[in-house]
């Protein structure tokens, strides 16, 4: 699941991530994420922290913590925002890039935590 | 109607008198006005909403698209891949003829060229150059409105159209700020000479903000090689300046030391700060001279930074002048500084002081010395003074009372308890001598004491720990104790008793004294007796001379030497009542050559006045024989009609040197028959009248100005004239014009084909042959008759046919230039003419001819009423005007 408010960078990075196989269900906003989440668990989750209604810290919180899930996160955020990424790391994200995002070095970081699991 | 009230006033309260229509009308304007005001902004906000929203869809519409292009691959790219890709290409094409579709695409790439990187970033540059969007954005440059050209700009900047840099770098000093900023940006983003270009010309302000843009632009860019911003540190711009001095330290460029040391006597402050800065960073030793030198002309906030740089890089020797600057009037920030750092560069030299409380008032208790007293402690006190005074606890010990004497300023104690101590020590000491007295071991006791004295001197310091405890201290325990040594008391001693003068004090180790003798002991040295000094006499005589010498030596004593040779420097002084003896009538003559030369040079005698005789001889002979060459000249004597009225006349230049008015007075002298036969002799002047006169103007005017057509003008001249020296003069103008007339002609005769000819092939040849059909005249006319003699037939053949061709033309054009010609003629016959009766007049040089400009068909006959003017200034102003109407007429 791709979890990006930037339609252009999440039409940009969904048209990558199912050029290389995958199979992404898109949400724009912190609300749709919960739904979603609600009715079903994706494999992964890619969340940009910055989001409206739901941040990124608050939907991991809510995955770890509510939901009881070890899906593997990899959260997007910018560049200089290190304190929302330890948050992150310590609300239980498995992964972290910053933006401006390689789409390639996404791809990258996806296999490997799917691969972990 | 305004006085018609429709509602009632109320007492007491002041309402304006205004009619209820007026303020209904009133009321429904403002209503209107906000009904439209509203409308408006309602109707732009929807548009607005309206326009968002459409570029939203077509955002959505089209970023798909763009990730299709971004992200497609050849080499991966399936056929159903590539039959998508080959038809997005052709619909992204169609949207391109669309301003709104190409303003969308430039969003989205504008927007995701900010949120990727790597390689996806490089192919939304590239589709974004391969759109041809870039144009869109050099459209934007040229806009009118300066945030239309600012983002045009900013949209070049980000996708790196390096093509672009030559016509952004002429934003750099734009008047609008803005404009001016993005073009910096992309000056420094697009090209690496950005930077020093931008630095070399921009004349305006860079603001805080804006350094620090560009030095971040600078800093990601990872291939930037930064040039020697030293160079810039001589910029006139003190923006550029500071911003040098920023990337210097930034880069470490640390090889401008001088011109850093330099900038620190700059006027700015921030250049100076950040000079000093610099200097820290680098840390420049050499520039320790200059801080302290420009600290006293610095504002309050450069004095500290200046501090700071001195206590890092300062050494001992600056702590002078930072203990100058705590005593100088000077703000107390900067006086803390400066002692900071002096305990920056001296570690705990310099002890607080401020907020520390005097020790004079605290006493100690009473009760407590009493305890002491009573408890008899002394000993244990002692031991502990001697534990003290031990080599290995010395210096802790010190160190303590130290402290204790800063921290309760027991300098009073000290001085009441040493008076105490001296006088305890001396009547100490005097019974320690009166007892060895008794033992006759004085020697050895005064040794002993002396011993003792330095000692103590030398713990000065330790003894000062007894100071708070001294009245517990008992007289066996002074061993150890201060004391301060008293001269006067071993002097006293000796007073007392004078049988110890045997006492031989050894002096050798108060040298340092000085030796004092007392006066009597002067007094006594100084009384010697003269009478008892053994003399020994010498016996000198002088020689025995003649007579004649005696008389010899009065000569060479009296005499001056008479060679004048020697003191020829010197001027002649001659006693008045030596002169009136002596003078005479050659001697008289003698002495004024002599009193002419002492005002130049040197005195001269008898030889002098003889050269002074043959040179004056040598000039009457030399004139003579000049007189008698001239004499022999032969002179053409010409008669010359001058009558009294002329020859008087002031503005007869020609006879004015010769005037009797201005003659030079003739010298009488014997020779005056000599004179009158040289004189004779000189050819008389001429003498011209006015006539001649301006008639020699108007020949000269004429040689100056005038051409061809003056030529008859002077030939009837020259036939009328009789006087040969004008007919003289008149030749030579007819001469000169006729000389100019031949270069003129010279001129005219270079034939530019004939010098091409030399030069060219045939080919060309035959085309220049060509040319002189339609452009060639008489000269080449010669040429072709030539050419047609030439040994290549293919050139005579073709210079046949053309100059038949030429001469065609020319004898149609020939009637043509006849009639221009004769046309010009009568044209500068109508422009200057001279009737012939006032022609006449001219060459008889009457006072009656006038010049006039005539019109056709004689519309203004100006003769018949010039004739009445008064005619003398008209002459004068005709003359005037002759030469600039020559001269009209030469410029046609």
């Amino acid at each position: 699941m791709l979890a990006e408010d930037d339609e252009l960078l999440a039409s940009l990075l969904n048209y990558r991530l199912e050029k290389s196989g995958y199979q992404v269900s898109m949400s724009y906003n912190g609300k749709e994420v919960k739904d979603h989440l609600d009715k079903e668990m994706p494999d992964l989750i890619i969340s940009d922290i910055m989001m409206p209604y739901f941040s990124g810290l608050e939907l991991i919180d809510y995955v770890r913590n509510e939901l009881n899930s070890k899906t593997p996160i990899i959260i997007i955020s910018s560049a200089g925002n290190e304190e929302n990424v330890l948050n992150a790391f310590d609300l239980g994200a498995n992964d972290f890039i910053s933006k401006p995002v390689s789409p390639a070095e996404l791809i990258v970081r996806v296999e490997r935590e799917l691969a972990k699991n | 109607m305004l006085n018609k009230l429709t509602y009632k006033t109320i007492f007491l309260v002041s309402v304006p008198k205004i009619h209820t229509d007026l303020l209904w009308d009133l009321t429904t304007l403002f209503i209107v006005l906000a009904i439209v005001i509203i409308s408006t902004v309602f109707y732009f906000k929807r548009k607005l909403t309206v326009n968002s929203r459409k570029t939203l869809e077509k955002k959505r519409e089209l970023s798909p698209m763009i990730s299709e292009f971004i992200f497609y691959s050849k080499d991966d790219a399936s056929k159903e891949e590539k039959h998508i890709y080959i038809k997005h290409k052709i619909l992204i094409r169609e949207l391109l003829k669309d301003d709104f579709d190409r303003k969308v695409l430039t969003s989205i790439l504008l927007d995701l060229r900010k949120d990727v990187t790597g390689e996806s970033q490089r192919k939304l540059i590239h589709l974004y150059k391969n759109l041809g969007l870039h144009k869109d954005a050099y459209k934007k440059l040229k806009s009118w409105r300066w945030a239309v050209v600012a983002k045009g700009i900013m949209e070049l900047t980000q996708m790196q159209v390096t093509e672009s840099y030559q016509l952004i770098v002429g934003f750099i000093n734009n008047k609008r700020s803005v404009v001016r900023k993005q073009a910096e940006i992309a000056a420094v983003t697009l090209k690496d000479e950005g930077i020093s270009y931008f630095m070399d010309t921009t004349r305006y302000r860079i603001s805080e903000w804006q350094q620090l843009v560009l030095l971040e632009v600078i800093r990601n860019n990872k291939e930037f090689v930064p040039p020697l911003f030293k160079v810039w540190l001589t910029s006139g711009n003190k923006h550029v300046v500071l911003l040098a001095l920023r990337f210097i330290k930034h880069f470490n460029q640390n090889d401008a030391k001088e011109s850093l040391i330099e900038l620190l006597k700059h006027r700015n402050n921030q250049i100076k700060e950040e000079a000093i800065n610099c200097l820290r960073e680098f840390h420049v030793v050499e520039a320790l001279d200059t801080l302290k030198l420009v600290f006293w002309r610095c504002s309050t906030d450069i004095k500290i930074q200046i501090l700071g740089a001195i206590a890092e890089l300062g050494d001992i020797q600056e702590i002078e002048f930072l203990k100058q600057i705590e005593h100088k009037r000077l703000h107390f920030s900067v006086k803390n500084k400066a002692l900071n750092a002096i305990n920056s560069i001296a570690p705990e030299s310099v002890m607080p002081v401020k907020g520390i409380e005097s020790t004079e008032s605290i006493i100690v208790p009473e009760d407590e010395i009493k305890e002491i007293n009573e408890k008899d402690t002394n000993e244990e006190l002692a031991s502990e003074i001697k534990e003290a005074t031990e080599e290995p606890n010395k210096e802790e010990k010190v160190a303590e009372i130290k402290n204790v004497m800063e921290e309760d300023n027991v300098e009073e104690y000290v001085k009441e308890i040493k008076e105490v101590v001296e006088a305890d020590i001396n009547k100490e000491k005097v019974s320690e001598l009166s007892e060895a007295k008794e033992e006759n071991n004085v020697e050895e006791k005064a040794a002993e004491i002396l011993e003792t004295i330095e000692e103590d001197i030398s713990e000065e310091e330790v003894a000062e720990i007894e100071i708070n405890h001294y009245e517990e201290i008992t007289h066996e325990e002074k061993e150890i104790e201060p004391f301060i040594v008293d001269f006067t008391s071993v002097d006293d001693v000796w007073k007392e008793n004078p049988d110890t003068n045997t006492l031989e004090v050894e002096f050798e180790q108060l040298d340092f004294l000085p030796i004092v003798i007392s006066e009597d002991v002067k007094s006594e040295e100084n009384e010697v007796d003269v009478d008892l000094l053994d003399v020994i006499y010498n016996e000198i005589k002088p020689p025995i001379k003649s007579g004649k010498e005696v008389e010899a030596e009065e000569i060479e004593e009296t005499t001056l030497d008479p060679n004048i040779e020697d003191l020829s420097f010197l001027p002649i002084v001659v006693d008045s009542d030596y002169e009136d003896v002596l003078i005479t009538e050659e001697e008289q003559f003698q002495k004024t050559l002599l009193e002419f030369d002492l005002e130049y040079e040197e005195v001269t005698g008898q030889q002098e006045k003889m050269v002074i005789e043959e040179i004056l001889e040598g000039n009457e002979n030399e004139t003579e024989s000049r007189l008698q060459e001239i004499a022999t000249i032969e002179v053409i004597y010409e008669e010359l009609m001058a009558d009294e009225k002329t020859a008087n006349n002031e503005e007869n230049c020609n006879s004015w040197p010769l005037t009797e008015d201005n003659e030079t007075p003739e010298v009488e002298t014997g020779e005056e028959s000599e004179l009158a036969s040289i004189i004779s002799k000189i050819p008389k002047p001429f003498e011209f009248d006015d006539e001649a006169v301006e008639l020699h103007r108007l020949l000269s005017d004429i040689e100056e100005l005038g051409d061809h057509r003056e030529i008859p003008f002077l030939t009837n001249l020259l036939l009328e004239e009789t006087r040969p020296l004008i007919r003289e003069r008149i030749r030579d103008v007819i001469y000169g014009i006729e000389r100019v007339i031949d270069s003129e002609n010279d001129a005219v005769g270079y034939n530019v084909f004939g010098e091409l000819f030399k030069s060219c092939d045939l080919e060309s040849k035959l085309i220049l042959m060509d040319e002189m059909v339609s452009i060639g005249d008489k000269k080449e006319v010669l040429l072709l008759s030539q050419l047609v003699q030439d040994s290549n037939t293919e050139i005579s053949s073709k210079a046949k046919s053309v100059l038949t061709k030429l001469e065609e033309r020319l004898a149609i054009e020939v009637p043509k230039e006849k009639q221009v010609e004769s046309y010009d003629f009568a044209n500068t016959e109508e422009d200057i003419s001279i009737q012939q009766n006032e022609y006449d007049d001219l060459l008889t040089f009457t006072d009656e001819f006038t010049l006039e400009h005539r019109t056709n068909a004689g519309k203004h006959n100006k003769t018949e009423g010039l004739s009445d003017i008064n005619m003398n200034s008209a002459l004068l102003s005709k003359l005037m005007s002759l030469p600039n109407k020559l001269f009209e007429k030469l410029n046609g």
